[in-house]
């Protein structure tokens, strides 16, 4: 009887705590991707990824001169897509790329896209001074980079949605979700959204549920708006941004929505 | 005795409805079922689920990479009206406890109740001359029909995922039972089959925030199955293995069928079974369900540990 009474109560000390999330924040390892030089003059490109990437590119460079690498003033990163039928156009990026003393280098942003018959060139500029231009480049593509456009007929504007953060999404949990966002009235230059209110909602469409607690994007520095999304379980994420400008939706129904592979 | 333990063990069967995640709502419900002789029951269960992982729509199979437990004490009860028609009861309350960063870890509430009743049409054990003997040909069989309360917290009252304690949805569930001795007071087939309907749920709220739009749900229909074994050793001893699972039909969402949403999740279970005295059992059940790829789609995998004790009136 004592056997017995062991056997059926010991299930319920019988327990497992799991694993815990793993953090994958580390200090960045910054890589370089290009160098552009000219007599004295170089422009040396950073990147975490070892090439430019379609979608969101988070740049770092150094700008050498005479072998001294400076840390003040500015830079002017321009990438110009030249289409193979005639005319060009320019991707939403950083006005200027400014010091950031944690680098150590002039950071910014770049957003890549292009029709598979462009020609990407660069072109840099440190205090409107001194220029390297018609730099060409191949990009890269990574399926986690992604970027959403969409034309409003009304506002006769193509709105361009970008995902920052999270790339990755290693396991289930929460996570910063950070996108750009920009306009173009001419599909030629991008202009800066900074007035949009915007309204998530995470879904796991084979399951048929959401997630609570999710902290909608809200503008934190010019285009970037930053919220938290949640997923409560491993599997095929969708998340929808309804996003409204002046008091008005500028998404269709369903609302653009950007999807995550949670494993 | 053993024969005593024949007959509370069919009382007592363990229907066992599947229900995979926190989030789907509800975990698992068990409903304890009466014996000829019996005229009530009363049952308190423990029971703890741990989520191991996940099938996803393609059948492949993914762990877990945090804790995820529902914990879950839960009161039975059943009632036999006359030979033919009995009713049980289920009142589980839910505890939810989730390890991921930055979220709240643990949610508490009341589950769906589960109301089912049973025509048994034929009792394998026949009363004759005031002694039970059982039928040689014939299995004990009924009909069971029941109803799923939405009683525990859906999306739309809690605010957090842990606060999930059930699916929001009623459901009705219409299904047979059936048993056969193979070896005389000794060994058992048990085999269940059911059939759930789910009807729309409409939001107007999802996790604490207003749904602006229409916004309706309706879970797909699902066919639960079950095969039991029941060993007896003794009079005091028994042991059970089942096999249960089920297949759930895409959902619906605004009445537009979601594609690749169906559901599917097998599991085992072993129980091994304590009479201390006649009235009196002890169960403590192990069930998991194999976390390989191909036997499931769409639904967690888990491991659930439980216990219960039953007391049992007889019929005078």
């Amino acid at each position: 009887m004592k056997n017995a009474f062991v056997f059926l109560i010991l299930p319920i000390f019988f327990f497992h705590c799991g694993e815990e999330m793993v953090n994958y924040d580390a200090d960045p390892i910054y890589k370089k991707i290009l160098t552009a030089e000219r007599d004295t003059i170089k422009f040396e490109v950073y990147s975490l990824d070892d090439r430019f990437l379609n979608g969101y590119n988070e740049l770092h460079i150094k700008v050498i001169i005479n072998n001294a690498e400076v840390d003040s003033g500015h830079v002017k990163f321009t990438p110009v897509m030249h289409k193979i039928t005639g005319g060009t156009y320019y991707l939403p990026r950083s006005e200027r790329f400014t010091f950031e003393t944690l680098s150590g280098m002039f950071s910014g942003y770049v957003i890549f896209f292009r029709d598979s018959l462009s020609l990407c060139q660069l072109s840099f500029n440190y205090n409107d001074e001194i220029s390297i231009d018609s730099v060409t480049i191949t990009l890269g593509f990574r399926p986690e980079n992604q970027l959403i456009s969409w034309n409003n007929i009304n506002l006769q504007k193509t709105f361009l949605l970008t995902l920052v953060k999270p790339v990755y999404t290693y396991s289930a949990g929460s996570y910063i979700f950070e996108l750009m966002f920009h306009s173009t009235n001419d599909s030629i230059t991008y202009e800066n959204i900074d007035n949009a209110e915007m309204f998530i909602k995470p879904w796991m469409p084979s399951m048929g549920h959401g997630s609570a607690n999710n902290v909608h994007p809200a503008l934190v520095s010019p285009a970037r708006y930053r919220g938290t999304v949640n997923f409560n379980m491993p599997g095929e994420w969708y998340v929808y941004d309804s996003i409204k400008v002046n008091g008005n939706f500028i998404t269709q129904t369903p609302p653009p929505y950007f999807i995550f592979q949670v494993w | 005795m053993v024969r005593t333990i024949i007959k509370i063990l069919i009382l007592i069967l363990i229907y066992t409805d599947a229900y995979a995640c926190n989030i789907c709502g509800g975990g698992t419900s068990d409903i304890a079922v009466l014996a000829l002789d019996g005229k009530a029951l009363f049952n308190l269960g423990f029971s703890r689920e741990n989520f191991s992982g996940i099938w996803d729509n393609k059948g492949n199979w993914h762990k877990n990479n945090f804790s995820q437990h529902q914990y879950k004490l839960t009161l039975g009860t059943a009632y036999r009206f006359n030979r033919y028609l009995q009713c049980a009861l289920n009142i589980p309350v839910i505890f939810n406890r989730s390890a991921l960063t930055g979220l709240k870890q643990n949610g508490t509430g009341l589950g769906d109740i589960t109301i089912r009743g049973r025509y048994e049409i034929f009792h394998e054990f026949q009363p004759i001359k005031q002694k039970y003997k059982i039928d040689k040909t014939l299995p004990y069989f009924a009909i069971v029909c029941g109803i799923n309360l939405p009683t525990g917290n859906s999306e739309e009252e809690a605010e957090n995922d842990v606060d999930v304690t059930g699916s929001g949805f009623f459901s009705s569930v219409i299904g047979i039972s059936v048993t056969k001795s193979i070896l005389r007071q000794k060994l058992q087939i048990i085999a269940d089959l059911s059939w759930q309907h789910s009807f729309e749920k409409k939001y107007s709220s999802y996790f604490g925030e207003p749904v602006s739009y229409d916004y309706s749900k309706q879970p797909g229909d699902k066919i639960s199955y079950s095969l039991s074994t029941n060993y007896i050793i003794n009079n005091w001893h028994a042991f059970s293995f089942s096999i249960t699972g089920f297949l759930e039909g895409n959902h619906k969402i605004n009445d537009i069928e979601i594609n690749n949403s169906e559901s599917k999740n097998i599991g085992f279970t072993i129980a091994y079974t304590y009479y201390p005295s006649t009235p009196f059992r002890i169960t403590s059940a192990i069930k998991f369900t194999p976390r390989a790829d191909n036997l499931g789609l769409n639904n967690q995998t888990s491991d659930l540990l439980s216990v219960n004790l039953t007391y049992y009136i007889a019929e005078n």
